[in-house]
Formats: structure tokens, sequence, C-alpha cells
């Protein structure tokens, strides 16, 4: 592996360590509620995901596709992950964008964070940004929210907002 | 969507993990490989809080943001300092990776000794299987054949291990009853090598060096010859000269805000790299150059410099395909403010050179409609 000084130069470092990641992937799977890989061959910097509705949510049931976008100088920079179809859900941008700490560039740190974890690092990747997708499907945070209007409806009713998600799941599976 | 035979996964000449059942060897396994790039360390440095990376990862992850990448611990890359054991560690490691990973696996003769049903007649199959899991560098294809015929693969063995002691008597007899004249056979009294027909002159002579290693002299000599013709017609020996002069010294960064392009063309050309491109292409090039030459100067296997060189002629490259490949990127990009904002700073060199593309553009149509006088329509359409 050390000798592989030309393959290294090659390819970029974004490349390398995404089909590292990608390999890591497959070797290792996601639980098995996501699968994640890149769209096309020739291009290492979009990747399409598969997440499945966690259990117990109102999202229970659905499968959600999002692109993931990834920066030329991943992964120094975080990536984007767009819900497309968009997800009604607080910290979803209405036009799909996904919302949420670990995926701010890092210098902004608007809330103080203390913990690492939370926050986009190079040590971070895929696999961690896509569980924090999972838990954030599962406990919307409403302090730092993308979509207003769904956030003060999660607040003010939830079991409207719960009945919407479901409406969109069952529109989505096109039940 | 099936990717498990992308063509890029393939291209990784990585060595395949260690089956899970010993998940003591994956985690020994992992604890060699850089958080950032994911890949065993090179050149690994501390910083700290004590987390270890590449040189060169962190580096350009403290360009970015002065905090440790594992634990968000502030840091500085005045911190870094080489972690000598874990790049010995790391290297003995790769080195012993495949023997270890041979002695993991399971043992595959049982298989194979029912495939061929031939060899179950063969007492002596048992015993070759018994040597090969003695052997752990031997391949599957070899141990395949061994067992295919048990007895020549004992037979080449043996012969192997005559082979090891002939290198000890070798010069005694066997080699008298095969050699010919034209061969080459070490002098008896300097050991040195030559045609057999011209030992005797040699002996007579008083065992001068053979001719063989005079010529390698009269080259070298020639060769030293050539070079001071360059020292003194002063010519090509400047680029040599400029690779000895480059201080194997860490580079200090200069402020990019306050650098002119002057500036950092002067650091590029001490180091004899392309000075091409705007400031933006220059600054990226000057952080490269840095990050790669800093972080060389961090492992005891430097590259040279020119081959440092190359890599970053590479990355610029590879970097600029990405980018041009990142084109949905830039649309996402776009949809936001702070994108926008971002988007335009990035670009602000290729924004310069269209603003004054359309200058010179609208200085030309203005000459035309000057030269054309009244045909003022006409013009611009023509143009």
């Amino acid at each position: 592996m050390f000798g592989n000084n030309n393959a290294r130069a090659q390819t970029s470092t974004a490349t390398r360590r995404l089909m590292k990641e990608y390999k890591d992937l497959t070797a290792d799977p996601l639980q098995d509620t996501i699968t994640a890989g890149p769209i096309s061959e020739d291009n290492m910097l979009e990747w399409e995901a598969l997440i499945q509705g966690p259990e117990g949510t109102p999202y229970e049931g659905g499968v959600f596709a999002a692109k993931l976008v990834f920066p030329s100088d991943y992964p120094l920079n975080p990536f984007t992950i767009t819900f497309d179809p968009p997800l009604l859900h607080p910290n979803i941008y209405p036009n799909g964008v996904v919302c949420i700490s670990i995926l701010h560039p890092p210098g902004d740190d608007p809330l103080h964070y203390e913990s690492a974890s939370e926050r986009w690092s190079p040590v971070q990747g895929v696999r961690s940004v896509l569980l924090s997708v999972l838990s954030m499907l599962a406990e919307p945070n409403i302090e730092s929210g993308a979509d207003v209007e769904c956030c003060k409806l999660y607040r003010d009713n939830k079991p409207e907002f719960e009945r919407r998600v479901r409406e969109q799941v069952k529109n989505l599976l096109g039940i | 969507m099936d990717m498990s035979s992308h063509p890029l996964l393939s291209s990784i000449d990585e060595a395949p993990p260690f089956p899970p059942n010993h998940p003591q060897l994956r985690r020994l396994d992992r604890s060699v490989v850089c958080q950032i790039c994911k890949e065993p360390f090179q050149a690994p440095v501390s910083i700290g809080c004590g987390h270890s990376f590449c040189s060169s990862c962190i580096r350009s992850s403290l360009d970015v943001l002065k905090k440790c990448p594992s634990c968000n611990e502030p840091a500085s890359e005045g911190q870094i300092r080489r972690n000598r054991a874990l790049e010995e560690i790391t290297d003995s490691w790769e080195e012993s990776r495949p023997i270890i990973y041979d002695l993991a696996k399971p043992p595959p003769q049982p298989q194979i000794t029912k495939k061929r049903p031939a060899q179950e007649l063969n007492p002596k199959a048992a015993s070759s299987s018994g040597t090969k899991r003695l052997k752990p560098n031997s391949s599957r294809e070899t141990s395949g054949s061994r067992s295919q015929s048990p007895t020549k693969s004992r037979r080449s063995n043996d012969s192997d291990h005559d082979e090891v002691q002939n290198g000890e008597v070798e010069d005694e007899e066997d080699d008298v009853q095969e050699l010919t004249e034209n061969d080459e056979a070490p002098c008896p009294i300097c050991q040195s090598t030559l045609p057999i027909s011209s030992i005797p002159l040699h002996i007579e002579k008083g065992c001068p060096p053979p001719k063989s290693k005079l010529n390698g002299n009269g080259n070298r000599k020639g060769n030293q010859k050539a070079d001071w013709k360059k020292v003194f017609s002063g010519q090509s020996i400047g680029a040599k000269n400029k690779d000895k002069e480059v201080e194997m010294k860490r580079i200090t960064k200069p402020n990019y805000a306050l650098a002119t392009p002057a500036d950092l063309r002067s650091i590029l050309s001490d180091y004899s790299l392309p000075t091409t491109g705007d400031k933006v292409t220059l600054i990226s090039r000057v952080q490269e150059w840095i990050i790669l030459f800093n972080s060389n100067l961090d492992t005891s296997h430097p590259s040279s410099l020119s081959a440092l060189r190359a890599k970053l002629s590479d990355m610029e490259n590879s970097k600029k395909r990405d980018k041009e490949r990142g084109k949905d990127e830039m649309i996402n990009q776009l949809g936001s403010k702070d994108g926008l904002q971002k988007y335009a700073k990035d670009k602000r060199s290729e924004f310069e050179r269209l603003r004054k593309e359309i200058i010179e553009r609208d200085r030309k149509r203005k000459e035309q409609e000057e030269g054309k006088g009244g045909g003022k329509d006409n013009a611009i359409e023509v143009e």
C-alpha cells in the first residue's frame, strides 16, 4: 500500500477517499436501513442514497432518495444531502436540502457545539453523516430548524405534522 | 445498482480485509490508518491533543480550521511533531500484513483434496499440505499445483534446498563440468568475475581489475567529464544547482492576504515550480506546495523534489477535473445566499477575465462602429 504513490497521484484526494468510503460501506453495510453509492462510475463526487424511514416515527415505511454532492476539497469541507423529492421535516429546507450541524462547513459554529461529533471535520464521513440523518428523522431539532413553517407545525400541532408526513410517505410510495 | 464490481474500486490496489473471525486483527489494521485519508499513515505526526494523522492530511486540515479533526481541541501547525514510533509501526505492519493475512486465512487444503480424488490415494498429499501450512508465503496457485503432484513438488522443494546449499560450495565441481569457454567464472585468486578463457592471462598479469569494472570506471569518468564540461560551459547545470540550493527546511507560510502575485511567484520560482496563473491559482499552488514540502520533511522515506513537483502538478490537474465534474454542486451552491457569495469569491479570477473580455469586445465594437459610420445596426449584428 505504500508503494502506490502513482495511483494516489492520479486520482484526487477526494476521489480516493470516497472510493475508500464506498468500499468500506459495501464491506460493512450501514445497518440495513441505508444504501449509498456513487451514481456514475466516472464521477465519485455524486452519490445517491436510499434511506428507510426509522421505525416508530411517522416516516416509518417510507424509502427516501437523497443525493449526496461532494466538494472537490472533500473531506476538508462537508458534502450536501438533498432529498429528492423534498421531505417534510423541520430540518429539511423546502427544496430538500438537509440542514444538520454535522454538515455545516468548518469555521462557522453559530450554535457553539462543544462536541466534535456534532460538527463537520475531516474524520467524519458518509457513514457518520447518514447515521446523523437517521437520528434527525427520528428526532427533529426545532431549535435550529430549516423549514420554519414545518417547525411551527411540529411544535404547535404535532398530530397534524405526523399526519401530513404519513400522507407524504403514502404519496411517495404511490399508495 | 450493483457497484461491487466498480472499476474504480478494483483500481485501488488494496489488501483485502481480515476475515470477521479475527476482530483483533481488524482492529490492528484500523489503528495504523489515518482518520483523515483513511489510508495507512504516511509521514505520521502528532498534535497537541495526542491525535496522530498523516503530515499532509493534518496540515491541509489545519489550513481550513485550527482544531483537531478528531476531538475538536484547538490545534496549530506549531504543535506538529514527527511520530517516529508510529511510522515504524505502520511500516512494519505493512510489511508483515501479508504474512499474517495468510496465517489468519482458514486453510483451504481439505476442499482441494476433495475436488481431486486422485490425491486421496496418495499418502503424500497430507504431508505436502502440512508443509504448506508452515509456509505462509506460498500463494494459493502454487499450493494448488503442488497438491496436484505432490511428489514432483517435493522434488522441486528438495532441489530448492540443494540450490541453497550449492550457493556455498558452488564453484567447486558442478560448474567446471557445465561451463564452456565463453561463460564467466570467478578468478580463483581475486574472485572477480570474468570470461573463463581470459582467466589465465588475467592471473599472469597479476589480477588487474576486470575489464567490465574498468569500463564502468571509464564511463563514470566520462560522465564526470561531461558534467564538468557542463559546469564550465554553464549549460543545464542550473537546474541541478537549484535542487541543491533548495534548503531542506520547513517553508514558512506567507500572509496570503498581503502577498502580491510577484511574492508568490518568487516563492514558486525558488522551488522551480510553474509561475503561471492568476493570484488565486498561485495561492493554491503555493499552499499545496508548502503542505507537500513540509510534510515530506516528516518522513524517513522522503520523496525527491522532482517527485514532489510531479505530485503537485497531478494534484492540480485532478482537482481541476473534479471541479469540472462537480458542476451540479455549483448549481446547488447558487441556491443559497452564502453559496452565491462563496461562488463569486471562488470564481473571482474568471469573472475578472470575462469582464476584461467584454470591455475589449466593447472597445472593438466601438472602433468598428466608428469605422462603418452609419451602418450601426449592421455592425452590431455582425458582432
